[in-house]
This record gives C-alpha cells, sequence and structure tokens, in this order.
C-alpha cells in the first residue's frame, strides 16, 4: 500500500514541485499519474522512495514512513525507471543477479532468472547476452523483470512505455495486470492516455504539482478520459 | 550487501578497456625500468668490488701508522633497484682522516658511466608505480558515482535496501579490488627480473620490505581512488569528473612536486661549498705556518743543523714515511708527530663547526622540501618508500655519522697505544738499526730495503650497520600516518558529499 | 560559416569548467616557476662571478712563470644562461666544467656548485618544462572528446543535420583548442616576463625577446600536433571515456614512456667501455712506457739545461699523449652514444620539442660539444702562442714537458697576451637552419595525423 499524505515538495529555488498531495493505492490496484512534463510526477516517485526530502506531509510505504526509516520502507517498493541503461558490459543475467541480491534475493539460481526473464518475453537467446547490446524494450523489460524478482507489495514506474514501439508497450502492460492480480499496489507515472484506458483501476491528472482529478476506472470510462485530459491541460494553457 | 557491490563493481572492472590498458601501460613500463635499474645496479656492484678491491690492496701495504687511512667503501643497496633515492646523488667512497670529519663520500655516485646519459631520465619501479597506479586509480573512479548516475542504476539501486555509506565502501573496495592484481602484477615482474638475475641477492628481511612496499602502495592507491570517489560525488556529469581528475593528477604527481622542489631552493639558501672549503682551507693554513714554526722549535731543542733524508715519502693528510735516515731525524720526525698529530685532530673539531653549519644548512633545504611534499600523494609515499629501500637522507645522514664515529674510534685506537709518540707511526724501520747522523754523513748507513706490513688485525674496522626493519618503518611512520590520514579526510568528504547527492 | 563554428567552440571552451581550472593552474606554475628561477638564477649567477674571480687570481699567480701557466691544469666553467627560464635544456645534468691547459683538453665533468645532495634531482619549472608536461596534457584533455562527447550529446548530429562540410567542423573545432591553449601558454609566458622585469634582476633584451617568439614558434608546433592526437583518439571511438584513454596513452607514450626508454636502448645498442676500463688501460699505458723510459727519465735537477730533463719531457709528453689517446676515444664514443640514443627518442614530440628549443636557445648538448671542439682549438691556439713565447726565451732548453716546468721558459708573462678563450654564441641563423628538420618532422606528423583523423572523421558514425 503506498500512502500520500499532504505530501509536499519546494525546490530550494522556491518553485512548488508537489502541493499537498493526498493519495492512497491499495494492495491489488493500479494507479496511473498523468501529467505533463514538470507536472510533479517524477517528484512525487523520487519523494516515496527517498531521493528528494519533502518538505510537507509524509510518503508511507505499507505503513513505513519514508523519511523516518528509508531503508525498511525501501524492502516494499520496487522502481522501474523511464530509461535504464543497467550495466552494459554484464549480461542480462548477471544484472538480474546483482539486483537480486541487492533487493534481499541472494538464493535465486540461474533457472530462476531465465524463468522470470521467460515470463517478461524476453527472447531466449538474450539471456547471456551483454546488456549494451539489447534495444530500448528489453532493457525495460529486464528492468521490469528485476522489479518483479524483488517481489515487492509496492511497484513504482516512471513513465515505463515512453519510446517504446505499441507492442512491446502492450506486453509491458499485460505484466502489469498480472502483477495486479497478485495483490501488488502498482503506481504509474505515464503520458500513456491509451494505456491508462485499458489497464487503470485508477487515474489522476496532475498540474503544477497538485492533483487536480482522481476517477476510478467506471468514472472514467463514463467520460472519454482524452477529453477530460485536454480540458484539463487546455485550462492551464489559459491560466497563464 | 557491500559484497554484492564489491562482487559487481570487480567484475565489470576486471573486463573494461581501462584494466586492459592498465595492465597494457605496465607491461610496457615495467620490464625496462626495471632492467635499467639492474643493469645500473650490478654497474654499481662493479665498481663496488675494483673499489673494494683496491682499498684492501692499499691497507694492506701500510708499513707506517700515519699512512693508515682506511677508505670505507659503501656496498649498493640492493633494493635501490626498486628507489634510487639519494643514493644517485652521493658517491660510494669515504677515506678516514684525521685533520678533517668526513662530511660527503666521494667516488661513483650510482649514475651512469656516460655522465651525459643523465639527460634521459629513467625513472624507478616506485616512481612508474606512483606515476601509473595514481593515474589508474582516478580512471577507475572518476565515473564510481556520475555514471551510475547516468545510466539510471543509481535510482534502481537505492530504491533497495542499500543505504549511502556501504554503497560508496562497496564501490571503493570494488574498484581498489580491480586494481590489485595490476599493482600484484607490477610487483610479480619487477620481483621476478630480480630473482632471475644471478649477482643480485635479497635477504628475507629485504623481501619484507618489499611486502611492506606493496602494503604502502595499496595506501597510496586508496588515497587517489578516494580522491575520484571524492570528485565524483562533486559533479553531475562523468565528463566534468573525468577532466578534474585529470587536473589533479597532473597537479598532484608532476607540476606540484616539481614546483616544490624548486620553490624550495629557492626559499632556503644554502652556502656554497667553494665558500666552506675556502675556511677549511684557511685553518689548514694556519695549521700549516703552526707546523713550520714547531718545525724550527724542535730542530733548535735538538740542536739540529738541518734534517737528511734518506728514503721519505709522504702524503695527503699527514702520511709520512722514511727509513735509512739518520737517528737524529727519526727523533726529529718522532716529536713532531707527538705534537703534531693532536693538533691537527683538534683542527679537525674546530673544522666540524664549518662543516657542520654547511650540512644543517642542506638538511633545511631539504626539511623545507620535505614539508612543502606533504601536499603530494604521490611524494609522500615516495619518501616513505625512499626510508624502505634504505635510500633515504635518514639513512645517509646516519651512515656519514656512522662514519665518523668509526673515526673517533680509530682515534681512539691511535692514541690508546700512543702510536703518535712511537717511530712506528712513520718509519718501518726498527729503533735499534737506526743510523747515527755522523755514519749517515759517511755513507754507512745499510739498512735493508724492505720491510714488513703492518698487522692491522686489531685495528678496528668499519661496520656499515644499514638500518634495521624498525628503524625504516619508524622512518616512514610520518609519510604513511599522513596517507592514512588523507585517506580518512577523503573518505569522510566523500561520505558528506555522496550524503548530498541528488538522486533525481 | 567557419567563423560562426570556430566563435562558437571558442566560446564552448572558454566557459567550460576544464579552461577557467586550467587557466589557474597554469598562471599558477608559471608564476611559481618564474620566481623560483629569479632567485636560483641571481645566485648561480653572484656564485659564478665569484668563482670567475677566483680563476682569474689563479691566472695571474701562474702568470708569473710562463711554464706553470702552460701546463697547470685550469677549469672552464660554462656560465649560467639568462634565458634558461625558457629552457634550461638539461644543463643542470650535462658536464659543464672543461679541464685544459696549453697541451690538452683533459676531460668535461660535472661542477656542483650549489647542489644540494640531499635534494632529489627534479628539472627546472621552465617554460619548456611547463610546455611539454602541463601543456601537452591540457590540449589533450580538451581535445580527447571534441568529437566524441558532442555525439553523446547528440548535438554533433544536429550540427551535421545543416549546411556544413565535416572539414570544416574539425577544422573548427582544431583551431579552437590550437589558439585556446596557445593564447594560454603566451599569457603565462606574458606574466613571466612581466614578473622578470618588475625584479628588474633579470635581463630582458632584444636576443631575449627573440628567443620567446622562438619559443612560442616552437610551443604552437608541439600544441599543433599534440591536439591532433587529442583529435584522433576523439573520432578513434564513439565512446569519450575511450577517447580519454586513447589520450592517455598517447600523452603517457611520448612523454614517459619513451624518454624512459632511452637509458635501456643507450645500453642495450650502444654499449661503450665502462669508465675503470679505459683507467684500466691509460694506467697500463703509463706503467708500460714508465717501464720501457731510458734511465734518468725521472731526474731533475734545478738547472733547466740539465741534459735528462730533455728525457723527462719526451717520457711525459708520452704519457699525455697516452692518456690522451684512451681519453679522447672514451669521450667521443660518449658522444656519440648519447646522440644515437637521442635520435631514438626522436619518435617523441615531446624529445623534438626539447630538441628545438635546444636549437632556438644555443644550450643543452649543442652548447657543451660546440664549447669542447672550440676548446680544442683554442688549446692549439695557447700552445702556439706558448712556444712562441718560450722561443724567444734564451733561458729556456725548449724541452716541451706537459706537466712540469722544468725545460721551458719561467719568465713572467703578462695576463693580456695571453690568449682566452671565450665562448662563441650561436649565431641565429645557423640556429634557424638547424631547426629545419625538426620543425618539417613536426610538421610532417602533424598533417599525417590531421589527414587521418579526417579520413575516420568522414566515415564517423554520428548516430
Amino acid at each position: 500500500m503506498l500512502q500520500a499524505i499532504d505530501l509536499t515538495k519546494r525546490y530550494e529555488d522556491q518553485e512548488l514541485a508537489l502541493d499537498a498531495l493526498n493519495l492512497e493505492i491499495k494492495e491489488g490496484e493500479i494507479f496511473f499519474l498523468l501529467g505533463a512534463n514538470g507536472a510533479g510526477k517524477t517528484t512525487t516517485i523520487n519523494l516515496f522512495l527517498n531521493f528528494i526530502e519533502p518538505t510537507g506531509g509524509k510518503a508511507l510505504i505499507n505503513g513505513i514512513d519514508v523519511t523516518k526509516e528509508p531503508l525498511e520502507s525501501k524492502k516494499y517498493v520496487s522502481y522501474v525507471s523511464e530509461n535504464v541503461m543497467l550495466y552494459g558490459n554484464f549480461t542480462a543475467r548477471q544484472n538480474l543477479d546483482f539486483f537480486a541480491k541487492l533487493g534481499g534475493k541472494p538464493n535465486l539460481s540461474k533457472e530462476d532468472y531465465y524463468m522470470q526473464m521467460r515470463e517478461v518475453g524476453l527472447q531466449e537467446e538474450a539471456f547471456e547476452k551483454k546488456i549494451k547490446t539489447f534495444s530500448k524494450g528489453m532493457r525495460q523489460k529486464v528492468g521490469l523483470t528485476i522489479a518483479i524478482i524483488k517481489d515487492a507489495p509496492n511497484i513504482l514506474l516512471d513513465e515505463p512505455t515512453a519510446g517504446l514501439d505499441p507492442k512491446a508497450a502492450a506486453e509491458l502492460m499485460q505484466i502489469l495486470v498480472n502483477l495486479k492480480r497478485q495483490g501488488k499496489s502498482i503506481f504509474m507515472c505515464t503520458h500513456d492516455i491509451f494505456r491508462a484506458k485499458n489497464i487503470a483501476d485508477r487515474v489522476g491528472i496532475m498540474k503544477e504539482g497538485r492533483l487536480v482529478m482522481v476517477r476510478t476506472r467506471e468514472e472514467f470510462l463514463e467520460d472519454d478520459l482524452e477529453k477530460i485530459y485536454m480540458n484539463y491541460m487546455q485550462e492551464m494553457v489559459i491560466e497563464k | 550487501m557491500i559484497w554484492h557491490i564489491v562482487k559487481k563493481d570487480f567484475l565489470l572492472n576486471i573486463f573494461s578497456a581501462r584494466f586492459i590498458i592498465g595492465v597494457l601501460l605496465c607491461i610496457i613500463l615495467i620490464p625496462f625500468t626495471i632492467s635499467v635499474s639492474i643493469d645500473e645496479y650490478k654497474n654499481q656492484l662493479r665498481i663496488y668490488a675494483v673499489d673494494k678491491e683496491n682499498s684492501e690492496k692499499e691497507l694492506k701495504q701500510i708499513k707506517v701508522y700515519s699512512g693508515l687511512k682506511p677508505e670505507l667503501i659503501k656496498y649498493p643497496e640492493p633494493l635501490g633497484i626498486l628507489y634510487k633515492g639519494i643514493n644517485q646523488n652521493v658517491g660510494n667512497k669515504v677515506k678516514i682522516y684525521l685533520q678533517e670529519y668526513p662530511l660527503f663520500p666521494t667516488g661513483h655516485a650510482s649514475t651512469r658511466d656516460n655522465p651525459l646519459l643523465n639527460a634521459f631520465f629513467s625513472l624507478d619501479f616506485i616512481t612508474v608505480l606512483s606515476l601509473v597506479l595514481s593515474l589508474l586509480a582516478l580512471v577507475f573512479s572518476y565515473d564510481l558515482i556520475t555514471r551510475e548516475h547516468e545510466e539510471g542504476t543509481l535510482r534502481l539501486i537505492f530504491s533497495n535496501y542499500t543505504g549511502r555509506i556501504p554503497f560508496l565502501i562497496g564501490k571503493i573496495t570494488g574498484v581498489l579490488l580491480s586494481l590489485l592484481p595490476i599493482l600484484f602484477f607490477c610487483f610479480l615482474l619487477s620481483t621476478l627480473f630480480i630473482v632471475l638475475s644471478p649477482d643480485i641477492k635479497l635477504q628475507i628481511s629485504d623481501w619484507i620490505r618489499v611486502a611492506i612496499l606493496f602494503i604502502f602502495s595499496i595506501l597510496y592507491i586508496l588515497v587517489f581512488i578516494l580522491m575520484g570517489t571524492i570528485i565524483s560525488a562533486f559533479v553531475k556529469s562523468s565528463s566534468t569528473a573525468i577532466v578534474l581528475s585529470m587536473l589533479c593528477w597532473i597537479w598532484f604527481v608532476f607540476l606540484w612536486p616539481v614546483s616544490g622542489s624548486y620553490l624550495s631552493k629557492s626559499i632556503v639558501k644554502t652556502d656554497l661549498y667553494d665558500n666552506v672549503r675556502n675556511s677549511l682551507d684557511d685553518l689548514d693554513k694556519e695549521y700549516g705556518k703552526l707546523e713550520g714554526e714547531q718545525w724550527g722549535a724542535i730542530q733548535k731543542r735538538l740542536n739540529m743543523r738541518g734534517t737528511n733524508w734518506w728514503n721519505a715519502s709522504g702524503g695527503e693528510d699527514g702520511y709520512f714515511e722514511t727509513y735509512g735516515s739518520p737517528s737524529e731525524t727519526m727523533e726529529f720526525h718522532r716529536q713532531l708527530n707527538t705534537w703534531k698529530e693532536p693538533i691537527r685532530l683538534s683542527y679537525a673539531d674546530r673544522k666540524w663547526p664549518v662543516q657542520k653549519a654547511y650540512l644543517d644548512g642542506l638538511i633545511r633545504q631539504q626539511k623545507m622540501e620535505k614539508n612543502l611534499s606533504w601536499f603530494s600523494p604521490s611524494e609522500i609515499l615516495v619518501q616513505a618508500v625512499s626510508c624502505l629501500c634504505r635510500s633515504s637522507e635518514k639513512d645517509f645522514l646516519r651512515y656519514m655519522d656512522e662514519t665518523r664515529q668509526y673515526r673517533e674510534t680509530l682515534v681512539t685506537y691511535l692514541k690508546d697505544r700512543n702510536l703518535f709518540e712511537k717511530y712506528i707511526y712513520f718509519t718501518p724501520q726498527d729503533p735499534a738499526t737506526f743510523v747515527s747522523t755522523a755514519d749517515f754523513i759517511k755513507g754507512n748507513n745499510n739498512v735493508p730495503d724492505h720491510f714488513n706490513t703492518l698487522d692491522l688485525k686489531e685495528v678496528p674496522t668499519f661496520i656499515d650497520i644499514p638500518a634495521a626493519i624498525d628503524t625504516s618503518l619508524k622512518d616512514s611512520f610520518t609519510g604513511i600516518a599522513a596517507l592514512i590520514l588523507i585517506s580518512i579526510i577523503l573518505f569522510s568528504g566523500s561520505i558528506i558529499v555522496f550524503n548530498r547527492y541528488q538522486l533525481r | 560559416m567557419f567563423s560562426t563554428l570556430f566563435i562558437k567552440e571558442i566560446q564552448q571552451l572558454l566557459y567550460s569548467f576544464r579552461f577557467q581550472l586550467s587557466l589557474i593552474i597554469v598562471l599558477l606554475v608559471f608564476t611559481i616557476g618564474t620566481i623560483a628561477f629569479i632567485r636560483l638564477y641571481s645566485e648561480e649567477k653572484a656564485n659564478y662571478f665569484v668563482y670567475h674571480k677566483e680563476q682569474l687570481k689563479n691566472l695571474e699567480e701562474q702568470a708569473k712563470n710562463a711554464s706553470h701557466l702552460a701546463t697547470l691544469r685550469k677549469n672552464y666553467v660554462l656560465e649560467p644562461r639568462s634565458n634558461s627560464i625558457i629552457s634550461d635544456c638539461k644543463e643542470k645534468m650535462f658536464p659543464n666544467q672543461f679541464i685544459y691547459s696549453a697541451y690538452n683538453v683533459f676531460n668535461l665533468e660535472v661542477r656542483h656548485d650549489n647542489v644540494n645532495p640531499l635534494l632529489k634531482p627534479v628539472q627546472n619549472l621552465s617554460w619548456s618544462f611547463i610546455v611539454s608536461v602541463c601543456m601537452s596534457f591540457l590540449a589533450l584533455l580538451f581535445a580527447f572528446d571534441t568529437i566524441s562527447g558532442e555525439k553523446e550529446d547528440h548535438t554533433l548530429a544536429l550540427t551535421l543535420s545543416n549546411q556544413i562540410s565535416r572539414g570544416k567542423i574539425l577544422w573548427a573545432k582544431y583551431a579552437s583548442i590550437l589558439s585556446v591553449i596557445t593564447a594560454t601558454t603566451v599569457l603565462g609566458i606574458l606574466i613571466s616576463i612581466l614578473i622578470m622585469s618588475i625584479s628588474g634582476k633579470i635581463l630582458i633584451n632584444t636576443d631575449f625577446l627573440i628567443e620567446t617568439g622562438g619559443f612560442i614558434t616552437i610551443t604552437f608546433l608541439l600544441i599543433a600536433l599534440v591536439t591532433v592526437f587529442g583529435l584522433l583518439s576523439s573520432v578513434f571511438s564513439r565512446n569519450s571515456s575511450v577517447s580519454l584513454l586513447i589520450s592517455l596513452c598517447f600523452w603517457l607514450f611520448f612523454a614517459i614512456i619513451i624518454p624512459n626508454t632511452s637509458v635501456y636502448w643507450a645500453n642495450k645498442l650502444f654499449p661503450i667501455e665502462h669508465r675503470n676500463e679505459v683507467e684500466a688501460k691509460i694506467a697500463q699505458g703509463y706503467e708500460d712506457l714508465c717501464n720501457n723510459a731510458p734511465p734518468g727519465s725521472w731526474s731533475s735537477s734545478g738547472d733547466p739545461f740539465y741534459d735528462r730533463h730533455k728525457l723527462r719531457a719526451d717520457l711525459q709528453m708520452k704519457l699525455m699523449d697516452n692518456e690522451k689517446k684512451f681519453n679522447l676515444s672514451y669521450i667521443n664514443d660518449m658522444f656519440h652514444q648519447f646522440e644515437e640514443t637521442r635520435s631514438i627518442t626522436l619518435l617523441s614530440p615531446i624529445a623534438q620539442f626539447d630538441n628545438l628549443n635546444e636549437v632556438n636557445l644555443g644550450g643543452g648538448y649543442r652548447r657543451l660539444k660546440e664549447n669542447w671542439n672550440d676548446l680544442q682549438n683554442y688549446q692549439i691556439q695557447f700552445l702556439e702562442w706558448f712556444k712562441a713565447f718560450d722561443a724567444k726565451d734564451p733561458k729556456s732548453p725548449h724541452w716541451y714537458n706537459p706537466n712540469e716546468s722544468y725545460s721551458t721558459s719561467w719568465k713572467s708573462v703578462s695576463i693580456s697576451e695571453v690568449p682566452v678563450y671565450t665562448e662563441k654564441i650561436i649565431p641565429f641563423s645557423s640556429r634557424i637552419l638547424q631547426s629545419g628538420k625538426y620543425i618539417a618532422l613536426l610538421l610532417a606528423y602533424t598533417a599525417i595525423l590531421f589527414f587521418i583523423s579526417f579520413v575516420l572523421f568522414v566515415k564517423y558514425d554520428v548516430r
């Protein structure tokens, strides 16, 4: 379970990156956070991972305050970033091995890694190839495998589909649905309204650091999500 | 947790281009360096053998005690192969005189036979290590953090149960471990060359010293890794980090050592040796006048009209030898020696403060150089190493002290046996066979012209006691302490800087 | 178009952190070097004059007896060069003292006047040291990622999407680095000259300024070459960290590895006899000559015309010739060994740079050898003068003895009549002629490497 309570971040230059965010993502829920570049989506993830200190409020992972117990909280969260390069001179398997050990899974065998990679749809011949030869989609799958192997109850994804071809993106979404079924809380920042419509349980729209709208699946399926999104974006332009 | 990071970094580094280039560099540099050093050492050994033989031969031919001027030949220091240090500046011979304390050795310094070749530098093993390893340490560590940041793995790692300090320690250990094979390879290669040269024999204690050198080198590498780390934590991008690292390298390893040494020469002035020599010569002249006066006084006392010699020869530092001369002359010389040798010794005591003042000036200049070198890790390493390789200025000054002590022992020996007052001090002839002056003038001086050489078994011999390991370690302590201190400071610095590192 | 590119590159460099930091370092080093030089040089010069005066006094003492003047060994010590701030041409490491008499030039030695044996022997912080170590390194540091770095930032593709030829881009980058590094060096030199002229202790005359101009030209040539190495490593790899490693290898190879191996080559490829072997030969010859000398060759008397003095003079002359024969060939071997070894090190641009400096300043080995040869000529002249002087003395039997004064004129001589040895300054015209070969070599090197970089850049994958 991921919880944000009045979570606020103001940078040194006084720019308000996140304004009193209140949010809760339950087990087995997929939450999509939409918003323009610079709206504060990545800031939210950074705050959950304690990469930056909040200036107000708190972020809880499974009830653990990430600023008070940053290390403890990380046992319960996996992270998939927008564009992970990984260690180019290691093979996919070596990368998995390293991060599995960091993630507290030291006793996995080669077969375990192979199985997981097969599961996310990586080709068999790629398992022992160096990551630097991989395409972006393949790297992203490895990144996701890392998250899956860690088997944490919460998963944070930062625009994982950016730059992926539609097929790869669709595969990624399928994996997320499977994870949801296992009871994981999934929090994903994206620009991808189409995917949101497909699999999100709830969708939030963020604008200038504020969460301006949250709709459940039923609600946004009634209205056209794209229209809602564009409306909010246009308001911003007008305000300016 | 730390161990996983160590292992990952080790594996990544070992198969990287920089590792291979590092090994290649060592393969090219070490053999040339060591073989030049070994050649030079062999040359020193050869010269030592020649000099030693000459000095022993000379000693064996002495027939009178005034000719006893032992020449001490310093055995070339085998660890000088690794670091020449001061041995390349000073000679290998010290002759013991009564009229002067030994100040600097003369003779062959361990420079090349052809003095023109001195214009080509040849680095010794330790210098090469200090250049290459510091460079490699920086090349391996400059992107310690920036690279992980740029590739996005830093965020991924910290989304796990990993603290920043364990991460940092793991990364640093990983780099250190990946440099160890290169370091070990360098030592292996050079010791292999040494072991395979038949003329060079290292004692067990020397091998222990080499082992300690190895540990020092690890510490040295660590300093540069930490320097790279702090740079990597301080800047945002790898390209800035590498430029900063390289500037640090050229500054600490090339520019500062040369600047510091050059500056110390201009800050602390030393007297010109010519001036010192002139003052010493003035004292010699003063003594010469006294001797002239005494000469007349003794002749007067003995009622001599002049001095007649039969077979006489003289030389430096009061050496005088005669036989077949009339008994009056013999008595004259005995009395002259009884008077003059103590006076000459007292003149040596008067010269010493002048020499000492000059030496102190040189030491002050050297101290200044040393103080300035605290700003460069490579200089600190080299100084610590020079103590271990017995080629530091401390070893040299100790050696010169020993030679001066030996001179004292020799003087005591001569004094205790009243040798200055004896005929054997200047003539091998038995006093019973001295001819009278009257017979001498008549030409009745049938003396044998073959005499036995002196039996010098009881004369104290000089034993060079090179610094023991504990002394060397004590000498190098400040250097090592400084390296450890720098490491601690850099490590705490990098922790502080890295704790503030922005992950976003 | 070229000027737009060039100005952009210059601006980019000037704003860059690496340039700003480098500038501080370079100016610092130039300042330290100059301040230390002024003190050391004025001390050296003062010492030299004291020594020189002493020598003159000795000479006057010797001149009371013409034979003493001819036979006693004299030292000629090279004067410290005022332009050694530009480069000391390793003169500190070369022999700087010649021992001669009217009969022979005996040897060359290293005179340590104020060398402290407790210090490590290091090079002077002269301009040439700063350029060969610091500026060459900085040139590589500025150039190593010009192409690969822009590729990583994807700005290269953007630039190339315009109507610009690749050649122009390469040229603009090259010219900008070259001008920035050269300008930095010139700035350092100007500060150095300023400090020297304020101190008033160093004479700055036209010759010095011409030599400075020459030095800047040589520096430009070296930096031009080193920068091409940087460019080459930059187009060699698509990854800037690999470019850096290649650049570092170039630098280490030229600045450390080649010079460091030269003694090895000298010993292995051009071995010469050991000094003590030569000494043993001389001693053997000495013994043979003494043993075979007619009896009475060692006799002496207060009367110059004592007829055994002729024998004695004969023997002494033979002894000197014996020593001269071995010694001279040994010294020639040493020169030969040095020259051969140096020609190997010419592979390194830094060695070429050092050589050019030597030519430009008329110092170092060239100065040593020039003086050695000139001194031989002078000695012949000196001996002729002595013989002519001796011939006029009826009290002399004219039996020339190179070591003793028994059988030549004892008349006193006015010191002003005696020919004096003075060092010839190598004229600029011959310096320029000598430098032609090295300049051509450097330029050829640069042109070839630039061409290779160009070809590689044309094929460079900018994606």
